[in-house]
């Protein structure tokens, strides 16, 4: 279902500029696809949104109130569902639902977002607005910034402003689509078809030959410029008629307007007309003239082209983009050569006569033609019919710097992948020639490429950033097909699969381990590159509002190539972008904008996590067929020692498998008089307090998490020594962990071997000096199920 | 540094289990001066203040995965109402419109918002401070216009106190325009 947001431009009743562009865009797109399209509005009055039974009221209708009941069908935003579409083209920033807030609760419903931008103007020359819009304006784009899944735009300017924007606060990009408006008329013919009819409305342009200029009186439009031009115009029928409402910051100049010594006779001002009133206006125009400071389109000079009239304008934000070398353009703020224009145009025939012939053949868009352009952006985001993703999947693409280890990898594939025919590997330029020799041994057509001739010399030096921007820069290579298997050099596939496992037709299943990457407490005592990567993602997607499941299940998962695209160069711009974990992102994001082609499932790794240690397992690999590939697994002491690393697929997966439920066991569900519970610590710059429910399992294989909580919030960054002893009731310390506070969530606690009663002791000395001491008890009991 | 398993001196080490003497002699040691710290800085005399026992109390009763889920937020929080990047939009704009007085204060104010229990501590705050009743109502106009107030908040909202009425900013009174003072009816 497509939803239209379109209640500003009812409410407001207005019929010019983005009005003008709602009310055609939203009857077009309602009439192409009746039953699939709601135009809704909200209503403060009832607190909830409503559909128009009958598109046609957007037509006719000029005020909320003017919508009888019978004409709404009220709904609730359960309504929305997933994979539907809520456009806004309407300047929604006066709307009285927040953005953000509205945009927060239809994503987390699978709603995807496009909005419709005009322009950025009171963020980008904000000494031209009204302080009102101002604020209600920043407000809104900010939503629109951070939210908007899609965003279409009206020009390339307005695109380039939109998009430096979002680079500029959120050091990211949108993905966005430039659309073109249409430029014709509701009305079917101009008042005054006959000459009578026109003489009759606007008498007093009788024998004139007049300027026109439409647009809202504001400073922006700069029509003081086209009044000094026009004041020093010589020629005696030379007029000058202002079209528009009266706008803010306009006082001063309707004063001198309306006290001019012609205004009234060669200068006219018509703050409210209808749509076969300016069309008569623009046809017999002398010329249409806009000498705007910036316009994020310029609907007027398109409009007065359209109707064959002689065109000027300024070259301010978009306008010679959208009137396309069919004007006369002059410097924005220029004077004297907008003067010289004008003049010449009075004066010389032949000139006039050749910007004429210009204007006349400039080719419209229709609305029907903008609207059937905006459909099929709102088409293609809705179906991602452009994305392919029903292609046959065949290729397999590594990152690899290691050839025994690829080597073994390959090994797998050929064994085990039958649809895989063909490879890209990605790998160092020193490491080139052997991953060559290793890649064509098992592919013979192997493509082997460098990283610097990919990716540039300067690859970023944190290990996860380099990733996403070498992976970002792989994907993007002509040798990748549009739907590939991506992989590490370290994944092993352990059985016979089918390309059903990752594609059936167009859908696509990628595999995650994690519900929740805001409960990954990563790796103790110290965080790696990979622990921030995921963190940085998960507050990049749950402040995007997208789901944050963790995908990085080092296993090969399917990618899309041009979502990849699409994602990447909204996410990863640069080489200087944050450490991301790009598996996450990527899966996330596609999921929430193709749930009918990106469908996700439990992960099916053995030997991930590397240590069972490492991470609590929420969720166990299911059906498993691949395994993370380590060399320490299988040294002593690893989980798979004594076994065969391309083989022993029920072995490995019993071992996983018991080693994780010993972990649930310990740690999440425990069985018979063991109950976890949690143990946890909170910190504060002038207190600690320990947190201790349930029992702990004695054994230090039973190994114990507590949870480091900052209890200070965002304010300041805690950080100092940590010591925690565990000492039996006659004061003998038997346990211990010294850590550095300030990036850990937790510290592993290694039962003690006996059961029984313990004091835990934890004292922490912080950088600001402070010196704090927490204490608690533990309840230690027998580990009857290793018995 | 990586010892070399084939050493003699390591082999000897390993079966006398000295690393792992050492290591208890480690625990003893610093067991001893954390406890004598202890006693130096009169630790009973310092209680956890309130705020801490409640959000022990909180993490006391969640399950492990919502006790997970607050760990990992307490260090690194998620900005869900984007904060921090409305505070940046409204700053750029700040320099180019000194006639919205969008002050450092009130910027902060702003960011600070998140439920009407803020505002009112803020107000008198602000109020406390000097600063004026516009630094206020543009606070609790960006408060509303980032959602619809809840409705404890309304009788706050629709009062005429000076610290809490809200009127336009400079012009126009743009929760009315709103329609937002339809809600309370």
């Amino acid at each position: 279902m497509l939803y239209i947001d379109v209640g500003n431009s009812l409410r407001g009743g207005l019929r010019t500029g983005i009005q003008r562009v709602v009310r055609s865009l939203a009857l077009e797109l309602a009439s192409k696809a009746r039953s699939a399209t709601k135009l809704i509005v909200y209503d403060p009055a009832a607190a909830r949104f409503f559909a128009l039974t009958d598109p046609e009221l957007i037509r006719s209708a000029d005020s909320l109130a003017n919508i009888d009941p019978e004409s709404r069908v009220y709904f609730h935003l359960d309504a929305f569902a997933e994979g539907d579409v809520l456009f806004e083209p309407d300047s929604t920033w006066t709307e009285p639902v927040s953005r953000g807030a509205l945009f927060r609760k239809l994503k987390a419903k699978g709603v995807i977002v496009a909005v419709l931008n005009h322009d950025a103007i009171p963020v980008i020359l904000p000494e031209v607005c009204h302080p009102n819009t101002l604020v209600s304006f920043a407000e809104t784009i900010a939503d629109h910034l951070q939210y908007a899944d899609y965003a279409l735009t009206t020009s390339a300017g307005v695109d380039r402003d939109l998009r430096q924007l979002a680079r500029r606060f959120l050091g990211r990009d949108m993905t966005t689509r430039v659309i073109k408006l249409g430029a014709d008329f509701e009305a079917a013919a101009p008042m005054g078809a006959g000459e009578d009819s026109f003489a009759a409305a606007f008498p007093e342009l009788a024998g004139l030959r007049y300027l026109l200029s439409v647009g809202t009186i504001e400073p922006r439009k700069n029509h003081a410029l086209l009044l000094q031009a026009f004041d020093r115009l010589e020629a005696e029928d030379a007029a000058l008629v202002i079209v528009g409402r009266k706008g803010w910051l306009s006082d001063e100049f309707l004063a001198k307007l309306e006290g001019h010594p012609n205004f009234g006779k060669r200068l006219f001002w018509y703050s409210a007309i209808g749509d076969e009133a300016l069309l008569g206006l623009y046809r017999r125009a002398f010329a249409t003239v806009l000498p705007s400071n910036y316009e994020g389109y310029g609907l007027p000079a398109v409009e007065a082209l359209s109707q064959g009239c002689v065109t000027v304008v300024s070259d301010a934000g978009s306008l010679p983009e959208v009137t396309q070398g069919h004007a006369a353009v002059f410097a924005s703020g220029d004077g004297e050569t907008l003067f010289a224009i004008l003049d010449r145009l009075y004066r010389d025939p032949t000139y006039r006569a050749e910007l004429k012939t210009r204007a006349k053949s400039f080719r419209p868009t229709s609305w029907r033609e903008a609207a059937q352009t905006v459909a099929a952006s709102l088409d293609d985001i809705a179906s991602g019919a452009s994305h392919d993703f029903s292609a046959p999947l065949r290729q397999m693409v590594y990152l690899s710097i290691h050839p025994e280890i690829l080597d073994l990898s390959l090994a797998s594939v050929r064994a085990n992948l039958g649809f895989i025919d063909r490879i890209v590997v990605l790998t160092s330029p020193a490491a080139r020639s052997k991953i060559e020799v290793v890649a064509t041994r098992y592919f013979p057509g192997a493509v082997v490429l460098a990283d610097d001739a990919v990716a540039g010399a300067d690859l970023p030096a944190d290990h996860q950033a380099r990733n996403s921007w070498l992976r970002k820069q792989l994907y993007a290579q002509d040798a990748i097909e549009p739907n590939f298997l991506a992989a590490d050099e370290d994944t092993l596939a352990l059985r016979p699969l089918e390309r059903a496992h990752f594609q059936q037709s167009d859908i696509q299943r990628p595999y995650y381990f994690l519900e929740d990457m805001g409960t990954w407490l990563a790796g103790s005592p110290s965080t790696t590159s990979y622990d921030r990567g995921l963190r940085n993602a998960w507050r990049l997607l749950r402040e995007a509002a997208y789901p944050a499941r963790a995908f990085s299940s080092h296993m090969p998962q399917i990618v899309n190539k041009s979502l990849a695209k699409e994602i990447f160069d909204r996410f990863v711009v640069d080489a200087e972008s944050a450490a991301l974990d790009e598996w996450s992102l990527y899966f996330n994001v596609a999921s929430q904008l193709y749930p009918r082609h990106v469908l996700a499932k439990p992960y099916a790794t053995l030997g991930w996590p590397m240590r069972t240690g490492d991470w609590l397992p929420e969720i166990a690999p299911r059906e498993p067929a691949f395994e993370n590939y380590c060399p320490e697994s299988y040294a002593a002491g690893g989980m798979f020692v004594g076994l065969s690393p391309l083989g022993d697929l029920e072995r490995k997966t019993r071992r996983t498998l018991d080693a994780l439920a010993g972990a649930r066991r310990a740690e999440i569900e425990g069985s018979g008089e063991h109950s976890p519970g949690v143990l946890a610590l909170v910190i504060t710059p002038e207190a600690m307090k320990f947190i201790s429910t349930g029992t702990v399992l004695a054994g230090s294989r039973n190994v114990r998490r507590i949870l480091l909580i900052h209890g200070a919030g965002i304010a300041c960054a805690i950080k100092g020594k940590l010591d925690m002893f565990v000492a039996e009731p006659g004061g003998a310390v038997v346990r211990g962990e010294s850590i550095d506070l300030g990036e850990l969530c937790w510290m592993p606690l290694l039962p003690p071997e006996t059961p029984g009663l313990y004091l835990i002791r934890l004292f922490a000395t912080l950088a600001s000096g402070a010196r704090l001491e927490a204490r608690g008890l533990l309840t230690v009991i027998a580990d009857k199920g290793s018995q | 540094m990586r010892i070399s398993t084939q050493g003699s001196l390591y082999r000897l080490a390993k079966r006398l289990s000295i690393g792992r003497v050492l290591r208890y002699l480690d625990l003893w040691a610093r067991y001893l001066w954390r406890r004598g710290q202890s006693r130096l800085d009169a630790y009973a005399g310092r209680l956890p203040s309130a705020d801490l026992t409640a959000q022990a109390a909180a993490i006391a009763a969640a399950d492990m995965t919502t006790a997970k889920r607050m760990t990992v937020a307490s260090w690194f929080p998620v900005d869900l109402a984007n904060a921090r990047l409305h505070r940046a939009l409204l700053a750029s704009i700040a320099e180019a419109r000194p006639d919205l007085s969008l002050s450092e204060t009130k910027l902060n104010c702003i960011a600070r918002l998140k439920h009407g229990s803020d505002l009112a501590v803020m107000v008198d705050e602000l109020v406390a401070g000097g600063e004026t009743a516009e630094t206020v109502n543009t606070a609790l106009y960006v408060l509303l216009l980032r959602r619809l107030p809840a409705p404890s908040e309304l009788p706050m909202i629709g009062s005429r106190d000076p610290r809490h009425a809200l009127i336009a900013i400079r012009s126009g009174d743009e929760y009315r325009k709103q329609g937002r003072k339809m809600l309370s009816s």
